[in-house]
């Protein structure tokens, strides 16, 4: 995401006094633009074709199991993650930060579920049950 | 995407308990990508990723950006186009099986196979939205002769989708793309009546002039195209995004496409478990269940997951957000030639 400075396509920024005067000087700022524009030209600088699906979001790849509210602020917030548990990598993706997401960490701590459960005898392991994927694990 | 989804059904499945527990840092497992990838490696499974080079700004893109703006600052002051009156559309592809540019496979094996690429699994979603904050209705667009091409009536919230104004159309051509014929109907249908809509509300005349901004992609600069606009639509200005500056200078493209596209993945992640979930609950064996991946099936899931990313975006301060992000230096006297 670029951001270099002051003007911006906000209706405010395009009608502001600022963008009224750069209007105004330019006939002796840029005579050449100004002549364009006063041809009616208004797509001058359409040189190149663009593909059919620019890189529209950027070439980000958020992984599905982030939250859309969390990309929205991140959006909103210009690129800060302000939600624990969550960060930017080195491309700019949102990953989860915390330790539940480590292969070892899970796997260990599903081998000593195993190993409980085998000690209290078959079938002594609790049992959470099953609950439709939905609502909650969205939420997250 | 596939793969994660089905992992996390059989989790939920056989040990939901590992989605309830809290580590000591206080997180909870929830499956992530990472995870996936890093639990497939350790399986010895390999990922092939197809990329492509990240568009490149033109060197002078800070002299093109600002000989936009005021270009455009001159098209509102002259033709006094309000905010309301002022649109951006850009069209985005969605393929069916999304992480379709990722594979899986055994860690040596020459032959890569790619699902979900072909021209038949992928339609064109363009959403619309203009400068006060407002999203308009979308045009889809699926690869096809006929409107049998198109999700059925049947797939769930069809009706609510018309409801809202949405279009589904057939490209009638070789690829999913918007073509000469549906671009017409994308401003005869959702473009041309958002504008007559506005007028009338802000108590203007029908030949005020709106401001249409869109890419330079062939079709929309081509003569044809543009001869119809100023026939039939004489007081739609359009404005052309500068040549690979989208990434910077495209409202839609500088924050919405982000979440839509993170809307419509978790959709069709969701529509993936659930389906996994029901084999598993119906006692099928885990090694015997396809998931259902016909094109009907997914063409139909896809109204759900279009209107789930359509309530996900359809916020005013983000719409408003993304004009903010479109951002270039002043010009001064000094940066003149």
């Amino acid at each position: 995401m670029c951001r270099t400075g002051d003007f911006n396509l906000s209706h405010a920024s395009l009608t502001s006094a600022a963008a009224l005067s750069a209007l105004r000087e330019l006939p002796t700022t840029n005579p050449a633009l100004h002549h364009t524009f006063s041809l009616g030209k208004t797509n001058q600088t359409t040189v190149d074709d663009e593909p059919a699906f620019p890189d529209d979001d950027g070439g980000i790849n958020d992984g599905c199991d982030i939250p859309v509210d969390v990309v929205q602020s991140v959006v909103m917030s210009e690129g800060i993650v302000a939600k624990n548990g969550f960060a930017l990598d080195s491309e700019g993706n949102i990953v989860r930060t915390g330790i539940a997401e480590d292969v070892e960490e899970i796997i260990e701590l599903e081998e000593l579920e195993v190993v409980q459960s085998t000690e209290l005898g078959r079938g002594r392991r609790a049992k959470t049950g099953s609950r439709k994927y939905g609502a909650d694990w969205e939420e997250h | 995407m596939t793969i994660h989804g089905i992992m996390v059904a059989f989790i939920e499945h056989d040990t939901p308990h590992l989605f309830t527990r809290t580590l000591k840092d206080g997180s909870q497992f929830r499956c992530s990508e990472s995870f996936v990838r890093n639990y497939l490696r350790t399986l010895g499974w390999s990922e092939r990723c197809a990329t492509r080079a990240a568009q490149k700004l033109p060197a002078n893109y800070e002299q093109i950006l600002s000989d936009a703006f005021l270009c455009q600052a001159s098209v509102i002051r002259d033709h006094a186009i309000p905010v309301q009156l002022r649109v951006n559309t850009d069209q985005t592809q969605t393929h069916y099986q999304m992480g379709g540019k990722r594979t899986w496979n055994k860690k040596g094996e020459k032959q890569i196979a790619t699902m979900g690429m072909d021209e038949k699994r992928a339609f064109t979603l363009v959403p619309s939205i203009s400068a006060s904050g407002e999203l308009l209705p979308m045009q889809t667009i699926f690869f096809g002769q006929t409107i049998s091409s198109c999700p059925s009536k049947r797939a769930r919230r069809y009706s609510e989708a018309e409801n809202l104004g949405f279009k589904f159309e057939p490209s009638r051509s070789h690829t999913y793309w918007s073509t000469q014929a549906t671009m017409q109907l994308l401003v005869n249908d959702i473009i041309a009546p958002y504008f007559d809509r506005q007028k009338e509300k802000l108590g203007l005349p029908s030949t005020q002039c709106s401001l249409w901004m869109i890419d330079c992609w062939s079709v929309h600069k081509s003569d044809e195209f543009l001869s119809w606009m100023k026939d039939a639509h004489p007081n739609i200005i359009i404005l052309f995004v500068p040549g690979n500056c989208t990434g910077v200078w495209q409202p839609l493209d500088v924050g919405i496409q982000r979440v839509l596209k993170q809307s419509m993945k978790r959709s069709a992640h969701k529509d993936i478990v659930e389906e996994t979930m029901a084999h598993l609950d119906s006692g099928t064996p885990a090694n015997t269940f396809k998931l259902d991946t016909t094109l009907g099936t997914l063409r139909d899931r896809s109204v759900a997951w279009i209107l789930n990313a359509y309530h996900d975006i359809n916020k005013k301060d983000l719409i408003q957000k993304v004009s903010l992000l479109t951002s270039l230096p002043i010009p001064r006297r000094t940066d003149w030639p």
